[in-house]
């Protein structure tokens, strides 16, 4: 029988996101995005009545359920954009690359400098890539899936914030390297500026982000043992 | 019948993650099973064996939709209470800092890749 928490947990969770995204499309402000408001108004609630998250979890694992189909969607875009991936592809491979692999480095030294412990480092080294190939990521390198999730979110989040700026400030002009650098370094939240920066951009970022999770990935295969 | 024709979709696209997760089950390959489906799905969409059309609405739906489904895992930080108070301080400043310390160094490198692209381009056509 499924209880009423459990219950509340999804319809609320789908509620809710639906609010925020309708807020959003009124006011299109990033700290409104239902990526970051709907999260905290749930871990305010859980906090507030006092709800163990496991019993929250029940319900909503549903909607996690969905990242495994959602990955594997990723195909789709791919294959639409296989002419642009063609064209530019050994400029979009190689910083995607070498991006990724400055990503998981200089998570490695920061976190040594600022002295964050190990598990909370291992659940920040895939923090650049898209959600679903993150949270599995996490996963082979012994890093915790929630904790990985929520600084996926920050990461697109202050990508989102700074890239104009930073594209600014670098005099970046050329639109295959503004998508590219959107998109290595903060997956989907990102790439939805890249579509508003121009249509190009947008879609060399989204293009990027399943790259970066490839290449993640592998990487962290590859570098499992030395972490 | 839009809802159902995606809902349709969504479940084929969801086969593939499951023929994902059997091959990685029976292959013993280091992979995540999402992934193998990934590549599944692809190569079937180049090898025509899979028509665009019978997975595009299902797929929008997931990606556009794709932020709902990871927030009941983000909620999942409160679990930790160490990272959400004062003390995580240090991490947030790392993600920080490191977002925009791999966005500039990933720009200016395919920056310059780009214009060694197209010199090398003017010089084979010239």
């Amino acid at each position: 029988m499924i209880g009423w928490t459990t219950a509340a947990g999804l319809l609320g969770t789908i509620a809710l996101y639906a609010v925020c995204k309708w807020v959003y499309r009124r006011k299109p402000i990033i700290w409104l995005s239902p990526v970051v408001v709907t999260p905290i108004i749930l871990i305010v609630w859980l906090k507030g009545w006092g709800i163990p998250y496991a019993q929250y979890h029940q319900g909503a694992k549903w909607l996690t359920d969905l990242l495994q189909p959602a990955t594997v969607a990723f195909a789709v875009p791919m294959y639409r954009y296989l002419p642009i991936l063609k064209k530019h592809g050994r400029v979009i491979v190689t910083s995607v690359g070498v991006g990724s692999f400055v990503a998981i480095i200089s998570t490695l030294i920061l976190s040594a400098v600022v002295g964050i412990n190990r598990l909370i480092t291992l659940s920040l080294i895939p923090r650049s890539v898209t959600t679903p190939i993150a949270m599995e990521t996490a996963k082979i390198e012994g890093g915790v899936p929630s904790l990985t999730a929520a600084f996926v979110i920050a990461t697109g989040v202050i990508g989102y914030v700074s890239a104009p700026f930073l594209i600014r400030l670098l005099r970046i002009r050329n639109p295959i390297a503004k998508g590219v650098m959107i998109g290595t370094a903060a997956h989907g939240i990102g790439t939805s500026k890249a579509f508003e920066l121009d249509e190009q951009v947008g879609t060399v970022s989204s293009l990027s982000l399943i790259v970066a999770g490839l290449v993640t990935v592998a990487m962290v295969q590859m570098g499992k043992g030395w972490f | 019948m839009k809802v159902l024709r995606i809902a349709a979709q969504v479940l084929l696209i969801h086969a593939f993650f499951l023929m994902g997760e059997g091959f990685v089950h029976l292959s013993g390959l280091p992979i995540p099973g999402n992934l193998a489906g990934l590549g599944f799905l692809f190569a079937g969409l180049c090898l025509g064996w899979i028509k665009i059309s019978w997975v595009e609405e299902g797929a929008r739906w997931l990606l556009a939709e794709l932020l709902l489904f990871f927030i009941p895992s983000a909620v999942g930080i409160v679990q930790y209470p160490q990272v959400m108070s004062i003390h995580g301080l240090p991490v947030w400043l790392t993600i920080a800092v490191g977002t925009v310390f791999v966005m500039a160094c990933t720009g200016l490198l395919a920056d310059r890749l780009n214009r060694l692209n197209q010199q090398n381009r003017e010089v084979t056509e010239s």
